[in-house]
């Protein structure tokens, strides 16, 4: 149980405090409601290129590592299609930098020509080290593609493309921070050593007086994805070292309680050594080197992914048939109580262990915050022991389904001689 | 607007003054095996490391250590691995085994209310283990994968060969697994090197967590009883391997890995608080000099990092990014020049300050929690130290002075005795 106080500031900032005094340290994330599936589709991977920026330094911050490295503490960031996270956790006496840090990167863009320059390099490396360096490291750019038609998910946060990354402009930037980047916008959640009357007074000092800017920027409309009605498959042959296969099926919203039933969906698949794909597919048939199943996690409509990588010599066909299976299998019978016993003690220690850290706790409170509300921190638990085994074959049988299915397969090619 | 001196300043930062140690205890169990415990922290989980020294050292065959560490996960005389598998997970349970370069480490981490049920079954795994000949067949199958895959990788490669050049393609911390040396294995080699290590050698047990007195009485009962010899010794023959240019192309690839190396020893070693300290100066943090210049002025790598390695018996100080082809020559430049700099100016008080303050903020955080602190312990413990050494080390930190940072680059950041390592 995570107790927490909310204070909810006159321009619209809200700011979530949990007080834990066996710790050093405090953490503090500042969220801001903006992801790639904010951007327009011509210029993807802005978000994530945005995040950069925001580090290359604000009015009165030259270099936001700097302080922050002096105040003996770490941040980082993260971007995903929904949301961008700023955090920090420093030493509690130093804590009040955190606050002067963060309220001059919401209030004071500073961003010239020669760090957007630099900064657009930094991630057109990132791309090409993750996506296009690695085997199938563009596999969500093809999913994502595949699977959604006309919801901006249909790009992964790096980008469609770095030629987006590199067009970026100074224009462009500023009326991006103009339009997401306001107290109405951000959540702000702090975690550690602190009193909760003590962080209000400081988020007041430090971001109370931030007034919204005037947007002249449209929301882009993000539009609903329509029900897939056929199987889309696409075939790719690949410099990857092994066959591949990704099945993507759409699945419901993040609040919607189908959410929490295809989460567990995929533990009885693959979490753990126990697991059916562990088990059936990859202990008993030959045909597979690792084999994984997963949610997109996304606030809107998302995808339940099965990923798994062949063995060299292993059939395609017979892969698929067999994955197949083990997913008829659910539909057909439904799991009995030792093995729905088993998925929660998995899920209570995973949610015990997750209550650890001060960062985490701080991040977990912001993200239920952005989902409408804090105490959501609390009640997950309670949400998947009520799953029953009936309501599990149920949304089985509703998703996971060959015309809810996107297929993607990766062959390799020889290489060329070199 | 805020034009106050705050806004315009920051607010006061204050120095890091003490890192205080987490408090742990020891105990020995019946048979004299010593139990590192901390009991601490608010959640009710216990992780249970059992750690055997060894690894790679007591082999007869290259990887006859890892493939031991990670077969002996299916199943004991007493439980076949599926039912094994369904066993811990059942409980919310994970089980492990990992064997490193030095030590082959056993780890059960569970709800603490459920420790008594589970450590048992682990200890069957422990001592007990069968090793299938079937599961053997399918590591090996999965290892050669894996192993052509990763071969595919720039990153990997030039780690590879970094290790290979520092210290020798047969030396143990030097040699990479080959499809040869997985194909050489047989049962009859994992059945021997796991009891050649249950029996000769003392194991050393960390626990952590917040639990009953239950647990350590379990524990004595499972862990306390049996005998085995305590006579293994490990001979380690050192090899300094001169400096030299590898150079390696992969023409099909978008990105070049590079790789510079030399030697330097374990963490017992005179110099390791001032070279960690260096080292984060120079490339081991987000502020280091590597990482400004390279990447936040040049924008030639999405990352570029030095560290550490240290083994039990030696170590090595590496450089390691990835970057465009065209960028190779100019990084290495500039990486030379850095070190240079180092050899030459003082770091001048405020980055000293800054980097002292990150160190010592970064070890607060490594020993917040239970489950944090004891990995401290358990790195000390295992590397002949005591909280003694670490005190000095922290002390040495918020002491040493740019005098003898530029001291310690003179040391170990010549250039000329770095093992360069290129890919691509």
């Amino acid at each position: 149980m995570i107790e927490f106080s909310t204070f909810d500031l006159p321009n619209g900032l809200q700011l979530i405090v949990h007080q834990d005094e066996s710790t050093p340290l405090v953490a503090m994330n500042v969220l801001y409601k903006v992801g790639s599936k904010h951007e327009h589709e011509d210029n993807t991977g802005f978000a994530h290129l945005f995040e950069h920026l925001m580090f290359s330094g604000s009015k009165h911050v030259k270099d936001f590592d700097i302080p922050i490295q002096m105040a003996g503490g770490e941040n980082n960031a993260f971007t995903n299609s929904d949301m961008t996270n700023f955090y920090n956790v420093v030493p509690r006496e130093n804590i009040e930098t955190v606050f002067w840090l963060e309220s001059d990167r919401m209030a004071y863009l500073d961003i010239n020509q020669e760090s957007l320059d630099i900064q657009k390099k930094v991630v057109v490396e990132e791309f090409k080290e993750v996506c296009l360096n690695q085997p199938y490291g563009d596999m969500w750019h093809h999913m994502s593609d595949l699977a959604y038609k006309v919801h901006s998910y249909r790009w992964p946060t790096i980008g469609k493309d770095f030629s987006h990354i590199e067009k970026a402009d100074l224009k462009q930037v500023k009326g991006f921070y103009n339009r997401f980047y306001n107290p109405e916008n951000a959540i702000i959640t702090i975690a550690g050593n602190i009193r909760p009357d003590e962080a209000h007074r400081l988020v007041e000092k430090y971001f109370g007086w931030i007034e919204n800017t005037p947007s002249s920027i449209e929301n882009e409309l993000i539009q609903t994805e329509p029900p897939q009605i056929e199987v889309a498959v696409k075939r790719l042959h690949a410099k990857v070292p092994a066959k591949a296969i990704y099945l993507g099926f759409h699945m419901a919203d993040r609040m919607d309680r189908e959410y929490y039933v295809a989460d567990l969906i995929t533990d009885i698949l693959s979490n753990g050594r126990s697991s059916r794909f562990y088990q059936q597919l990859y202990k008993k048939t030959k045909l597979f080197s690792t084999i994984d199943a997963y949610i997109s996690g996304t606030l809107d409509p998302g995808l339940l992914l099965i990923e798994a990588k062949l063995h060299q010599d292993a059939d395609l066909n017979l892969a698929k048939e067999s994955i197949w299976t083990e997913l008829n299998r659910l539909k057909e019978t439904e799991i009995d109580e030792k093995e729905l016993t088993k998925l929660i003690n998995k899920l209570e220690s995973a949610h015990v262990y997750g209550e650890i850290s001060v960062l985490n706790k701080a991040l977990n409170l912001a993200y239920y915050t952005y989902l409408g509300d804090p105490k959501m921190i609390n009640t997950q638990m309670e949400v998947y022991q009520s799953i029953t085994p009936a309501e599990i074959r149920e949304i089985t049988a509703k998703l996971l389904t060959e015309a809810n299915c996107s297929v993607l397969v990766y062959e390799p090619v020889m290489d060329e001689i070199q | 607007m805020q034009h106050d001196s705050t806004r315009i300043h920051g607010p006061k930062i204050s120095s890091i003054q003490h890192v205080p140690l987490p408090q742990f205890y020891l105990m020995e169990l019946d048979n004299g095996i010593p139990v590192y415990y901390i009991n601490d922290g608010s959640q009710e989980l216990c992780k249970l490391d059992v750690v055997f020294t060894g690894g790679r050292h007591a082999e007869e065959k290259a990887t006859q250590a890892r493939a031991t560490g990670s077969l002996v996960k299916e199943g004991s005389t007493k439980m076949k691995s599926s039912d094994m598998s369904s066993f811990f997970d059942y409980y919310g349970a994970s089980y492990n085994c990992r064997s490193s370069l030095d030590f082959t480490t056993f780890t059960l981490f569970s709800l603490s209310k459920y420790f008594s049920e589970l450590v048992g079954t682990f200890r069957d795994m422990v001592f007990d283990p069968v090793f299938p000949e079937d599961e053997l067949v399918k590591f090996k199958k999965n290892s050669i994968e894996r192993l052509a895959m990763d071969s595919a990788k720039n990153e990997v490669m030039s780690y590879r060969y970094l290790t290979e050049e520092l210290f020798g393609a047969d030396h143990v911390y030097g040699y990479n697994s080959t499809e040869n040396s997985l194909n050489s294995l047989n049962r009859a080699d994992l059945i021997s090197f796991h009891k050649h290590m249950v029996e000769h050698q003392i194991c050393t047990i960390f626990l952590t967590g917040r639990y009953s007195s239950d647990v350590l009485t379990e524990l004595n009962k499972n862990f306390g009883q049996h005998s085995y010899k305590g006579d293994h010794k490990i001979a380690y023959q050192q090899t300094r391997l001169r400096s030299h240019k590898k150079r390696s192309p992969a023409p099909n690839s978008l990105q070049s890995a590079i790789r510079l190396g030399r030697h330097f020893g374990s963490k017992r070693h005179e110099h390791y608080a001032e070279l960690s300290f260096l080292n984060n100066v120079f490339g081991g943090f987000f502020g280091s000099r590597l990482m400004r210049n390279i990447r936040e002025e040049k924008g030639y790598t999405y990352n570029i990092y030095s560290d550490i390695d240290s083994m039990m018996f030696d170590g090595y100080f590496y450089i390691a990014s990835e970057l465009d082809k065209v960028h190779v020559e100019p990084a290495l430049e500039e990486i030379y020049k850095e070190m240079d700099m180092l050899c030459t100016d003082l770091v001048g008080e405020d980055e000293l300050e800054m980097n002292r303050n990150y160190i010592l903020g970064n070890l607060l955080n490594s020993v917040d929690g239970p489950f944090q602190a004891i990995r401290l312990i358990k790195s000390a413990i295992l590397n002949n130290q005591d909280l003694d050494d670490i005190h000095q080390i922290i002390q040495k930190f918020t002491e040493l002075s740019a005098e003898e940072l530029r001291e310690t680059a003179r040391l170990y950041l010549k250039p000329s005795e770095y093992i360069e390592v290129i890919i691509g």
